[in-house]
């Protein structure tokens, strides 16, 4: 389904991606973590289709084919779906108003008929009590004045309604106490079914308490370092990420 | 002496085909003397720095005729307002009596044309006009008050609330290769206790140049209440000037918005005087321009007693080559103390080669105000745009969602939510022209 091979990103003048090997099939559960400045969050961006990253070398390929080419929504469209470490606060734009003009964009270009507004809201109600959202939110503002643990259950909400093939998850985890932490994991293995695919991209391997990868991936200066089971995960949680550094150096 | 408009004859001051009083000619005969010695914007003048105004003297205009339109013409223009509106519309200046609801039947609402204005409530045209002197008018406010041809007096009765809207149909219409300038003048007296809500509306048909000069005053007496909403959306080959007075007594509220879409040069001067205690004003506006437009606002709020609010909030949205200014004056005078005046103006440039002035002008002379004012200007910010495109609204849609959402700030506050959606929807379109 994704498929990363070789890829290398730069900011400006700096190489932050230096090489990323990923192959992610349908179904499975990928967890990519990494110390601070290892290239995480730029991975996710580049897969989003962020412009400030420029990719010198290696592809992304979704479904077989390319999708470096394409715009930030061309990748929305065709099924993937970043849940933002940072989501954007935007006033005067509600929550519903939003939602719906995205559906309805995807659903244009998947060639579907447009949700009017009463549909919507019958297809997103669903979606709500599924997620546990007080429906009250869908009048307020995208995001605006909503607490860590709202933005990030959003976040989920979104991911949802779009049903994409493959979600992202850039360091959703972060900055979340416990019970919100239960609660977009929850949201996560719902929506985990044998097609749709998830990356969590993490500094932490608590969340993975709650989601079980299929594989782990050590992400260190730009480069996938070590991969393996979920039992790479609970030995990074022991030993720290020095261990893996130090083997690395070892090799150099 | 070099005027916009050709050569003033002296007809147009004193024979319009109606009986004018004395005192009117005089006054008229005056302010062409005031014009005169103002003179045309130059660049030494203070109130025209930053407003390029090379195009606005380019032609050399005549004085519009009075023409008719029929029903059908005017269609696409009552749809800007809510089907219960009592409509009058304004042809090049002239109020035209045949497609106006003169008969409306609304009791506390009275409406005339100059020349029943004259008959039949001449006091009240003479009140507004009083309200301020001709020394003070910059030169298209003297210019209109000295040829104007034809006006609108609205007279809004002791406590009587009009709940119907009240729509101030304003059409130039030029279908000559001839330059053409028009004088609208509409003159409102809400008198003590009153209620109404105006949407002044400016048009045009035709592919000729017309200049629209209008003059709008509100006289708003004890305890009234007024709501304007301005909308100006005439065709990019016009030019628009528009100067509005309002004179505020104890305990009113005027609350007004003006939309800037239209016209290759517009200029917005609204001044009010708050002239008591306990008053509001709010004046409002947000101008969305492209391509070569030019749209240039000044407001001007005197606290003139203690206790008053004032609250103004411009938005301008500004792409291509276009050009914005604005310019917000405060006085505080000496006795208005615990006067609370906000002003805010922001600006999205959305390319590289539009421009915007702002400037903020306060002046106090009382000790014990508070008094805000703050002004951004900001390109389209980024991470909104992406988080938007991320979760596939289109680029032109997530943009056009940003600057609707900036906009809305102004445009939510009007109460109208027939005219709201409107002027939501013209904004929309203006915003996906591409």
């Amino acid at each position: 389904m994704l498929e990363i091979k070789n890829l290398h990103a730069k900011i400006e003048d700096k190489p932050i991606l230096k090489g990323i090997n990923l192959t992610v099939k349908p179904g499975e559960i990928h967890a990519i973590m990494g110390p601070n400045g290892s290239g995480k969050s730029t991975l996710s961006q580049v897969i989003a289709g962020r412009d400030s990253y420029e990719v010198t070398e290696g592809d992304i390929l979704f479904n077989g084919e390319s999708i470096l080419e394409m715009e930030p929504e061309e990748r929305a469209w065709v099924g993937l779906f970043m849940a933002f470490q940072y989501p954007v606060e935007i006033p005067g734009v509600s929550n519903a108003y939003f939602l719906r003009t995205a559906l309805n964009a995807k659903r244009k270009n998947l060639g579907l008929p447009e949700l009017d507004a009463m549909e919507f809201m019958k297809y997103i109600k669903e979606k709500m009590t599924s997620i546990g959202l007080d429906p009250s939110m869908l009048s307020r503002a995208v995001n605006e004045g909503f607490s860590g643990g709202e933005k990030k259950r959003n976040e989920i909400f979104q991911m949802a309604v779009l049903e994409p093939k493959i979600g992202i998850l850039d360091e959703t985890d972060s900055g979340l106490d416990i019970d919100a932490l239960k609660i977009v994991s929850e949201g996560v293995n719902m929506l985990k079914n044998s097609e749709r695919s998830f990356v969590l991209v993490t500094h932490y391997q608590r969340i993975l308490n709650y989601i079980t990868p299929d594989y782990v991936h050590v992400l260190m200066n730009g480069k996938i370092v070590k991969s393996g089971g979920k039992e790479l995960a609970l030995q990074l949680e022991q030993e720290g990420y020095a261990p893996i550094e130090k083997a690395l150096m070892a090799t150099v | 002496m070099q005027t916009v408009e050709k050569r003033i004859e002296s007809s147009e001051i004193t024979n319009l085909g109606v009986n004018l009083p004395n005192w009117m000619i005089n006054r008229r005969e005056d302010a062409l003397t005031r014009a005169n010695e103002i003179g045309l914007p130059s660049h030494q003048d203070e109130e025209w720095r930053f407003t390029p105004f090379r195009n606005l003297l380019k032609h050399n205009c005549s004085q519009s005729k009075k023409v008719s339109l029929n029903q059908k013409d005017i269609e696409p223009f009552l749809s800007l307002c809510s089907r219960d509106a009592i409509v009058f519309v304004i042809i090049n200046g002239f109020l035209d009596e045949s497609l106006s609801m003169l008969d409306h039947g609304i009791e506390g609402l009275n409406v005339f044309n100059l020349q029943r204005a004259i008959k039949e409530s001449e006091e009240n045209v003479n009140r507004v006009d009083s309200l301020i002197s001709n020394s003070k008018l910059p030169y298209f406010a003297a210019l209109n008050k000295a040829v104007h041809q034809d006006a609108v007096l609205i007279n809004i009765k002791r406590n009587a609330r009009i709940n119907r809207p009240i729509h101030l149909l304003n059409i130039s219409v030029n279908t000559s290769q001839e330059a053409l300038i028009h004088h609208p003048k509409v003159q409102v007296v809400a008198e003590e206790g009153s209620e109404s809500f105006f949407l002044e509306s400016f048009n045009s048909i035709g592919d000729g140049i017309s200049y629209t000069n209008g003059v709008t005053e509100f006289l708003l007496e004890k305890n009234s209440r007024v709501e304007h909403v301005k909308l100006q959306d005439e065709s990019e080959e016009n030019y628009h000037l528009y100067w509005s007075n309002i004179h505020q007594q104890n305990d009113s509220n005027y609350k007004g918005c003006s939309i800037t879409y239209g016209a290759q040069f517009s200029r917005n001067d609204v001044s009010s005087f708050l002239d008591g205690e306990n008053i509001e004003c709010t004046l409002d506006g947000a101008y969305v321009i492209n391509g070569d437009q030019v749209s240039s606002n000044h407001t001007r709020l005197d606290h003139a007693k203690p206790n008053c609010y004032s609250f103004q909030v411009y938005k301008g949205i500004l792409d291509d080559k276009s050009n914005g200014v604005f310019n917000g004056k405060i006085f505080v005078h000496e006795d208005a103390q615990k006067t609370d005046a906000k002003q805010s103006n922001q600006a999205i440039l959305m390319s590289d080669t539009a421009t915007v002035h702002t400037k903020p002008q306060l002046e106090i002379f009382a000790d014990d105000v508070k008094c805000t004012h703050g002004c951004t200007v900001g390109e389209m910010n980024k991470d909104p745009m992406f988080y938007l495109r991320s979760r596939g609204v289109s680029e032109d849609d997530a943009k056009a969602l940003l600057v609707y959402a900036f906009a809305n700030e102004v445009i939510e506050n009007i109460s109208n939510d027939y005219i709201k959606n409107k002027i939501e929807e013209m904004l929309f379109k203006k915003l996906k022209r591409k």
